[in-house]
């Protein structure tokens, strides 16, 4: 077995120590090619000496805190310089966002409901829905604000139309019917909900951006 | 000018004065690794590599500073090393971000809790 004594008595007959290759690969997927083999060079280097020197253990946890410390610059650098990605992730997490809010805030309303709180006033169930709604699209819009906050305000359009391609699929029936375990909602239902929320997306995305 | 866009270029962040720093400082050319190393013994500032690189290929966009590929070792698994080497842009840069400093800081006292000044 290979150990950090080992390697110190005897660096040269060592075997090469290599870094945690998911580690690797996952820098290798979001460093750019203008500087990945340098970073991941010097990493690797480092390691190598940090193995010789402290053992395994200390060389992987460096190495892990890292690719930990790095990896929000180096998303950072992609979501700037990489627009389709940008417009991308932005629409999964506004979209994620609102799944979340309104599935959560839909479960939670079904309780309230199953314990009479709302029974008997449909108006006041309606108006709550309303308001988890556009709370909902507004945390959506406040996300795409976050994240796209150094992108050029041309793509606030397909983030939109990202976002509300996949508001049409998770309005799908199947899909619909497992989320909020409701009854499924006509196309003209949804495209009106949806329109019906844009200030509300478009309020969220102003206020993320300018943060 | 304040409004002038050439003096807003200028401009250096926090990090970026430091990585110019540390270059000045290891001659003028260096490697990454040297970069980090300086930065993290002299500013007693860890320095994520990943954000180091950024960094600096912010900077050779900026053409503050400019790279070319060194040698390859098998230590590094057989990838090349990248030097920095800074630019005349940067120089000035730092000279300009340095003069503010000193400027701010010139006779200034910084008291601790018990009015000690440091």
């Amino acid at each position: 077995m290979l150990t950090g004594f080992a390697v110190d008595m005897d660096p040269e007959k060592a075997i090469h120590p290599t870094p945690p290759q998911f580690a690797k690969n996952w820098l290798r997927l979001l460093a750019p090619t203008a500087f990945a083999d340098a970073m991941l060079g010097d990493m690797e280097e480092e390691f190598v000496d940090q193995y010789a020197h402290s053992g395994a253990d200390k060389a992987r946890r460096w190495y892990w805190s890292q690719v930990l410390l790095s990896t929000p610059a180096l998303v950072g650098r992609v979501i700037r310089v990489q627009p389709i990605f940008l417009t991308f992730i932005s629409v999964i997490a506004g979209a994620l966002a609102l799944k979340v809010w309104i599935t959560f805030a839909l479960y939670l309303f079904r309780k309230l409901y199953e314990i009479n709180l709302f029974q008997g006033s449909v108006t006041a169930a309606l108006s709550t829905r309303l308001a988890i709604e556009l709370l909902g699209f507004y945390v959506a819009g406040y996300v795409l604000g976050r994240i796209v906050r150094h992108a050029p305000a041309r793509f606030a359009k397909l983030w939109i139309a990202g976002l509300f391609v996949l508001w049409m699929l998770l309005a799908l029936p199947p899909l619909w019917l497992e989320i909020t375990g409701e009854v499924p909602m006509p196309v003209w239902y949804r495209v009106a909900w949806f329109v019906l929320m844009l200030p509300s997306l478009w309020a969220g995305t102003l206020t993320g951006k300018r943060h | 000018m304040i409004g002038n866009p050439k003096n807003k270029q200028r401009n250096l962040g926090e990090f970026e004065f430091l990585i110019l720093a540390a270059l000045v400082r290891l001659g003028g050319v260096a490697d990454g690794a040297a970069i980090r190393v300086q930065i993290e013994q002299r500013a007693k500032r860890d320095v994520a590599v990943g954000a180091l690189y950024t960094t600096l290929d912010r900077m050779e966009k900026k053409e503050l500073v400019r790279s070319r590929l060194g040698e390859a070792t098998a230590k590094r698994g057989g990838r090349a090393r990248r030097q920095y080497q800074i630019e005349a842009k940067g120089s000035h840069s730092l000279r300009h971000s340095l003069q503010g400093i000193q400027a701010m800081t010139e006779g200034l006292a910084i008291r601790n809790a018990y009015g000690i000044c440091r």
